[in-house]
């Protein structure tokens, strides 16, 4: 009776034990799933909103022959690029980065189309800079709200 | 005994998976509808802001074809956007669903 009673314990024990376990694993392995997307960027946020503003300010002055700024939008186009390889390197950073490569293709029609336009015109017209500024702008926008949506982890700052 | 314990934690982590869920899908839902709204009702304003402006001299034919293209790339942009404002989604789900479930855990533990 009593090594029945002994038994019936060790198995109460061993099972609560196995219970934890079990459990214990299964939330190792949801907190070791890997994110679907990359975590928001602090940097990314940054270097994004303040190549806004400077590529605005750059194409208003379309008016002016492409030569005169040449120097300005070789600085402007060198950010442009340390912002895409930034995105790319990024893991699980796939969509941001192919909004970058929209942004800037030269045989598009957004941020890189318009600097490729000036350049072979020399000059474009005051609306239609206007216009395409616009277009331009819900295009940063559009990445901006992309990476302020991610999620806010630990690693946001570092990044 | 255990089997009890394990049956009502396991209810009570699918009960808040599902309300997370009835949460969260819907909102996703609305807001790819949203968009493609939006960017449908935009696409047709602009084209006839830019044909007018044609029409008064302002803009050339070949600005107009330009400015059409660039709003489509910009839809691009946008499609882009909601894809990955859907994956953070997905991903606050998952983080909300392991929440409960080391809650779930913790009460089952402490009781």
């Amino acid at each position: 009776m009593m090594l029945v009673r002994i038994k019936s314990l060790k198995m109460q024990r061993f099972e609560s034990i196995a219970f934890r376990v079990i459990f214990v694993s299964l939330l190792c392995w949801f907190s070791a799933c890997a994110p679907s997307i990359a975590p928001f960027s602090a940097r990314a946020y940054e270097m994004t909103v303040d190549l806004k503003v400077d590529a605005l300010k750059t194409i208003k002055r379309a008016e002016d022959p492409w030569e005169e700024h040449a120097d300005r939008i070789e600085a402007l186009q060198t950010r442009l690029s340390k912002a895409y390889e930034f995105s790319a390197g990024r893991p699980r950073n796939e969509l941001s980065t192919e909004q970058w490569l929209v942004m800037l293709d030269p045989e598009g029609y957004l941020l890189g189309g318009m600097l490729a336009r000036w350049r072979k015109d020399s000059t474009l017209s005051p609306v239609f800079i206007h216009e395409a500024s616009l277009l331009v702008e819900a295009g940063f926008d559009s990445i901006i709200r992309l990476e302020s949506g991610k999620v806010k982890g630990r690693e946001s700052n570092a990044n | 005994m255990s089997n009890q314990i394990a049956n009502s934690l396991l209810e009570d982590i699918l009960n808040q998976v599902a309300q997370e869920l009835n949460d969260t899908l819907p909102s996703i839902r609305t807001r790819l509808l949203d968009a493609g709204r939006e960017t449908l009702s935009d696409q047709s304003h602009l084209l006839a802001h830019w044909m007018s402006l044609a029409s008064a001299g302002s803009l050339s034919r070949e600005d107009v074809g330009w400015l059409a293209k660039g709003n489509m790339d910009l839809g691009r942009l946008t499609a882009l956007e909601q894809s990955g404002l859907a994956l953070a989604d997905v991903d606050r789900l998952r983080q909300a669903i392991t929440s409960s479930v080391i809650s779930s855990i913790g009460k089952a533990i402490l009781s």
